[in-house]
């Protein structure tokens, strides 16, 4: 169950990470046109907080009970 | 008016693939059936996100109309496509606007009972056993409440005649994926999922009521 815990942790965190790029976005979005490549990395954080979802913290496929 | 309010299509495909992959994310469609929904619901995104930074064809519509109405208004300010502010009078900062701050209210709310949704639904798809605990316990199918949650607030903090025709068109779909969904889980559940059922309501919580009993 150790790994449930840290998959629920990791939904959480991913969760946050995610709701504070979507507060940024809607409520800042004046001027995040003005900062250049910034925007991009918020997507990449975003890809990056996917991958970690999904592949992180869960057992691999083939290791499903 | 120092930037142009739109012909930004950067933050077009920006914001449109950071709210897919969230929703992507805490989603994870599986069947065609999934796809087709989660397509759906990416198109309505990437409709609305292109009209409020890309080209905005509502306005270009309403524009005569919102002149004559509101001679002082440049309609091709980000601010003033804010409409349901914009329409209400609201003109100071719309972002702080009635609207907006419902809408913000209702997207997080929905992604987060996406994200809870699927924390008990994995757990539940990987055990093979129903799913009935957290939001589960409320309602049938919180995933799908969710996504319509995060699509009604969107519809407030940024009208758009396109938007504004697919939502109910989405809402129909998750209606109907609802009720086959609801087949497979009798077939494969049967006695237990008919109990859940009956003491769940599919989209709207009994607000005041307990929690239903978990199912033996």
């Amino acid at each position: 169950m150790a790994a449930e815990g840290k998959s629920r942790r990791g939904v959480n965190l991913a969760l946050a990470a995610f709701l504070a790029i979507a507060a940024l976005l809607l409520l800042g979005e004046h001027r995040v046109h003005a900062l250049g490549a910034w925007p991009w990395l918020l997507l990449a954080a975003c890809l990056l907080l996917h991958r970690y979802l999904h592949r992180g913290p869960r057992p691999p496929e083939g290791d499903r009970r | 008016m120092s930037t142009p309010a739109y012909g930004l299509w950067s933050l077009v495909i920006i914001n449109s693939l950071i709210f897919i992959v969230f929703a992507f994310s805490f989603a994870k469609p599986q069947s065609p059936r999934d796809w087709r929904s989660f397509g759906a619901f990416a198109a309505f995104l990437v409709a609305l996100f292109t009209e409020m930074y890309g080209f905005p064809l509502t306005i270009y519509l309403l524009s005569g109309w919102l002149q004559s109405r509101y001679p002082g208004l440049d309609p091709f300010s980000h601010n003033a496509g804010h409409l349901l502010e914009t329409l209400f009078g609201w003109r100071a900062n719309p972002h702080f606007g009635p609207f907006h701050i419902l809408s913000s209210v209702l997207i997080f709310g929905g992604f987060m009972l996406l994200s809870s949704a699927w924390k008990v639904l994995y757990a539940a798809q990987q055990a093979q056993q129903l799913a009935t605990t957290g939001p589960y316990a409320r309602v049938r199918h919180p995933q799908y409440a969710g996504f319509v949650l995060v699509m009604l607030g969107f519809l407030l903090q940024w009208p758009t005649l396109l938007t504004a025709l697919m939502f109910p068109v989405l809402v129909w779909m998750y209606a109907r994926l609802a009720r086959r969904e609801e087949a497979e889980m009798r077939a494969a559940f049967g006695e237990a999922y008919a109990r859940y059922a009956a003491a769940t309501p599919a989209f709207f919580p009994r607000w005041g009521r307990g929690r239903m009993p978990r199912p033996s």
